[in-house]
């Protein structure tokens, strides 16, 4: 298994790969080259310019393209140390003294070592393998990083860790280190580089922050619900699960409860924009329970009292006509009607 | 004497360094790390935790690799 490490190693580290000139620039270059003295030599002027100004741009052309093969060859130099087949063989033996579990699959070129369980800001996440793929060596991320008891956030079953996801790893800065060490064939650094950016937590720049991971917390019953399924209060900003949410029916926009109130006369909710309070009793209502400013009972408590004031205003003059006979004949006399 | 230093630290560069004879870990950690905190560190002699005393031996590999490590999204 070493050896096919090793092989590995020597033939997809990124450092063999040279970026190549463009064979087309290459083609196109012989091409003029021979075009050009063939058009001066049967005074074709105007073609031995064109020749000649495409000839300049080819070149400059290949220029660039050998500067940035340079830079390529001078980033990836060769490194001055050279491992050897016991350095793979004492990284193997070094592994075993650092994960719960190695693994070197044989037939299908796979290394894999499992984590202890990780847990990060009182989030437990689980063990996760880490899995190198022999194959996919000098491409850009040739393992895979596979919860072994997936404890996904709740928004996204994908996301096992804040900085992993669909079992890749987003590498920050252990970018440069894992390429390093990948391009040396150095496994023990590889999977400790990794196994490290697993137990650190950048809550500046994670899939999903740890906070939400369980969910977000409804503002209102404090229950731990899927993101999707909460509603933003338009008036104060708080975040509330759909059942605590409530929809204006004033307005149709959603808000949480302490926003809104209920209406005393039909018992709907209203945001406080479309409440009124009645001029009588300063109850709140909606729009439509209100009549000039006032609810039915005030209204109609104001329809009683009229009525009641224009009886007892109507009632003297009654009793004058039915009662003809208690008006007084002279003072300190009552005419009596049998 | 020569020692393979891997320094995790940064881009993870790895290159055989010249060390003077009864040179501890803990003096390697100080000329190359600097001021850090050596427990923000994993440092391996040969792949192997080792006290800050060990003095280093010729061809050592030595590997210091941060305890955290930043990932991104």
């Amino acid at each position: 298994m070493a050896e096919t490490i090793l092989a590995a190693v020597r033939r997809d580290s990124p450092r063999r790969q040279v970026t190549p000139v463009p064979d087309a620039t290459l083609q196109k270059l012989q091409r003029l080259q021979r075009l050009e003295p063939a058009a001066v030599s049967r005074g074709w002027k105007l073609a031995a310019d064109r020749i000649h100004r495409d000839l300049v741009k080819t070149l400059k052309t290949l220029r660039e393209s050998v500067y940035r093969s340079l830079d390529a060859l001078a980033e990836n130099a060769e490194p001055s140390v050279r491992w050897r087949l016991t350095d793979i063989i004492c990284d193997l033996a070094g592994l075993e003294d650092n994960f719960e579990s190695v693994e070197l699959n044989v037939k299908g070129g796979t290394i894999s070592v499992t984590t202890e369980p990780i847990e990060l800001e009182g989030v437990l996440l689980g063990p996760f393998e880490i899995e190198l793929e022999l194959r996919y060596l000098g491409q850009s991320t040739p393992y895979r990083v596979i919860a072994k008891d997936p404890q996904p956030a709740v928004s996204c079953d994908a996301t096992t860790h804040p900085h992993v996801q669909s079992e890749t790893l987003c590498e920050g800065d252990g970018h440069q280190p894992i390429k390093h060490a990948l391009a040396d064939g150095r496994l023990y650094d590889f999977f400790l580089i990794v196994r490290q950016i697993l137990q650190t937590y950048n809550p500046g720049s994670a899939y999903i922050s740890l906070n939400d991971w369980s969910g977000v917390e409804c503002g209102d019953c404090g229950a731990n619900v899927d993101e999707d399924d909460t509603c933003v209060c338009d008036r104060c900003g708080r975040r509330t699960c759909s059942d605590c949410s409530c929809g204006c029916d004033g307005c149709d926009e959603s808000f949480c409860h302490n926003c809104t109130s209920m209406c005393e006369g039909c018992r709907s909710y209203y945001c406080n924009g479309c409440m009124e309070s009645c001029d009588r009793c300063d109850k709140t209502f909606c729009k439509d329970c209100l009549t000039e400013n006032q609810c039915d009972d005030c209204l109609d408590q104001e329809t009683n009292e009229e009525q009641t004031e224009t009886l007892s205003e109507a009632q003297p003059e009654t009793q004058q006509e039915t009662c003809p006979s208690i008006q007084p004949l002279r003072v300190g006399e009552t005419e009596v009607l049998a | 004497m020569k020692v393979l230093l891997i320094n995790n630290d940064g881009a993870g560069f790895a290159d055989y360094i010249d060390v003077q004879d009864e040179t501890s870990v803990q003096d390697l950690f100080n000329q190359r790390i600097g001021a850090a905190q050596e427990s923000n560190y994993l440092i391996r002699v040969n792949r192997l935790p080792v006290p800050r005393d060990q003095v280093l031996q010729e061809g050592d590999r030595i590997s210091i690799t941060p305890t955290k490590i930043e990932g991104a999204s």
